[in-house]
């Protein structure tokens, strides 16, 4: 049983039918996806949902699905560590990771809201899904699509790695290559969902799809024993998961899951891709587009759909936002992977990276309960950190020439610590 | 020639704000316009508006206005992730 009532413009609050639409007629907002609050509050109960599979579906009612869904059936439910080390190390006494770096089945927070979007394609009868992507998106479609039996095109701008097209055609998906900047990009692909009638995810399906960015925010909630946490610190590119998150935390108190407690929701953008922090820091509502350069490519947005909704839903929880510069980036990457075994692409060392400013400005206490969102793999980034590593000793394979680096190395730890 | 209607923000930058864009777009492009939402800051102006004419008619507005300065995006704005 759904417990949607409908999609509404979240500008003019007209009403519309479950649909696939994502804009509204009349004064060209965005929709957003319904519910009956009031009956989800008679249906479920924190020990009803623990009893679920650990899966992002385990959240079903608060999901825009109408039937028990087939689609990512282990996407979801990632761990939510302790990082007792990192923790130490900056001096935040309750320190998380929400590691998205796990995912399934394409490691990367990608999986939910394209597991919810791809769900939807196939209960509105669609036969071929599509989008625009360089990244993480692309694998998540082609991987869900896959899955799902369903056709697949994924459209790219000219000049993409050949490791990112791999990334999609292994699955079966078909990679158009468009000639043209972002903006042509863009452009077209509007132009193509509009007259081709395919389940574009991030365009028609739009309102859907974000609402799968809601389980990383009930997730979180859940592994703190179904209460906020005081800070969670979230990247922002399009702008899905910072306000859905912050919609989780609504819900969770409205359908009566959590009774109380407040969590600032703090943004963190790539200083090469800061439109939304730009225009928070100068206190503006309208956001400036910007040419976006950083190593950051996953959150590499210059204009992000729902940039409005991020300001809003991090001034609402009196949260704030900052940036990251590249070499910020890096040296968080190799900070959460040195001290607690997580390798995050750079979308993660912008979020720790940001969590380290937000405690200097004294914006986050030491005292306070406090996640870190990690929305991707590394190991998909390699070429980001490539330069930043220490590099290895090359020995020839006889003992005394390893013996001859031992002692050129001992005392120091790398080595010594294993003698 | 078939004629099409399409949905786009246009982003103006401070020193556009006082042009009248529109107008001299329609002059220049015979185009027909309907504005659906508009919002002015110190910075910047902001406008969704929907264009009305021929495929060529549209191409040749949008790169216009690119050239003046203006920041042209489909009311999706930025969709590659």
């Amino acid at each position: 049983m759904s417990y949607v009532t409908g999609l509404k413009c979240r500008e003019c609050g007209q009403d519309y039918p479950i649909s696939p639409l994502h804009v509204c007629e009349t004064c060209f907002g965005p929709l957003e996806v319904a519910y009956d609050y009031a009956a989800i509050r008679k249906a479920v109960s924190p020990a009803a949902i623990e009893q679920r599979p650990h899966n992002l579906w385990r959240y079903l009612e608060l999901l825009p699905v109408d039937a028990p869904p087939q689609i990512g059936p282990n996407s979801g439910f990632t761990p939510l560590l302790k990082v007792e080390r990192l923790g130490a190390e900056l001096g935040i006494r309750n320190l998380y990771i929400k590691d998205d770096t796990v995912n399934h089945p394409t490691l990367s927070y990608k999986d939910r809201v394209v597991s919810v979007a791809i769900s939807k394609a196939r209960e509105f009868g669609f036969k071929t899904v599509s989008c625009a992507s360089t990244g993480n998106l692309a694998t998540a479609v082609a991987a869900h699509a896959a899955r799902a039996g369903l056709q697949c095109v994924i459209f790219m701008p000219e000049g993409v790695e050949a490791g990112k097209i791999v990334g999609s055609t292994i699955y079966g998906a078909q990679v158009v290559i468009i000639r043209g900047n972002y903006d042509d990009v863009n452009r077209l692909c509007s132009e193509i969902a509009d007259k081709y009638g395919w389940a574009f995810v991030n365009i028609n399906l739009r309102p859907y799809y974000t609402e799968g960015a809601k389980t990383f925010g009930f997730e979180v909630a859940e592994q703190l024993g179904w209460r906020l946490p005081q800070h969670i610190v979230l990247p922002t590119a399009g702008g899905t998961i910072l306000p859905k998150v912050a919609k989780a935390f609504r819900e969770l108190k409205e359908v009566g899951l959590i009774s109380e407690g407040e969590c600032r929701v703090h943004c963190a953008q790539a200083a090469g891709a800061a439109p939304v922090i730009q225009a928070l820091h100068k206190g503006a509502d309208l956001i400036t587009p910007v040419k976006p350069n950083t190593i950051a490519k996953s959150i590499a947005i210059g204009n992000p759909a729902d940039g409005f909704y991020v300001l809003r839903a991090v001034r609402e929880s009196r949260g704030w936002g900052e940036v990251a510069s590249d070499s910020e980036i890096i040296e968080a990457i190799k900070l959460l992977a040195r001290t607690e075994g997580v390798f995050a692409e750079p979308a993660g060392g912008t979020t720790l990276a940001v969590t380290i400013k937000l405690l200097a400005q004294k914006r986050i206490n030491g005292d306070e309960t406090v996640v870190v969102s990690i929305t991707g793999n590394g190991y998909k980034t390699l070429e980001a950190v490539g330069n930043a590593i220490t590099q290895p000793y090359v020995i020839e394979a006889r003992l005394r020439e390893f013996d001859a680096l031992f002692e050129q190395l001992n005392g120091r730890r790398s080595l010594a610590g294993a003698a | 020639m078939e004629r099409t209607r399409e949905r786009y923000y246009l982003s103006y930058p401070k020193v556009l704000i006082k042009e009248p864009i529109l107008y001299q777009l329609v002059k220049k492009f015979d185009l027909m316009f309907n504005i659906r939402g508009a919002s002015v800051s110190e910075d910047m102006g902001l406008v969704a508006v929907e264009f009305e004419g021929t495929q060529e008619q549209i191409e040749r507005a949008l790169a216009w206005l690119r050239q003046i300065g203006v920041t042209v995006e489909p009311i999706e704005k930025n969709i590659i992730e």
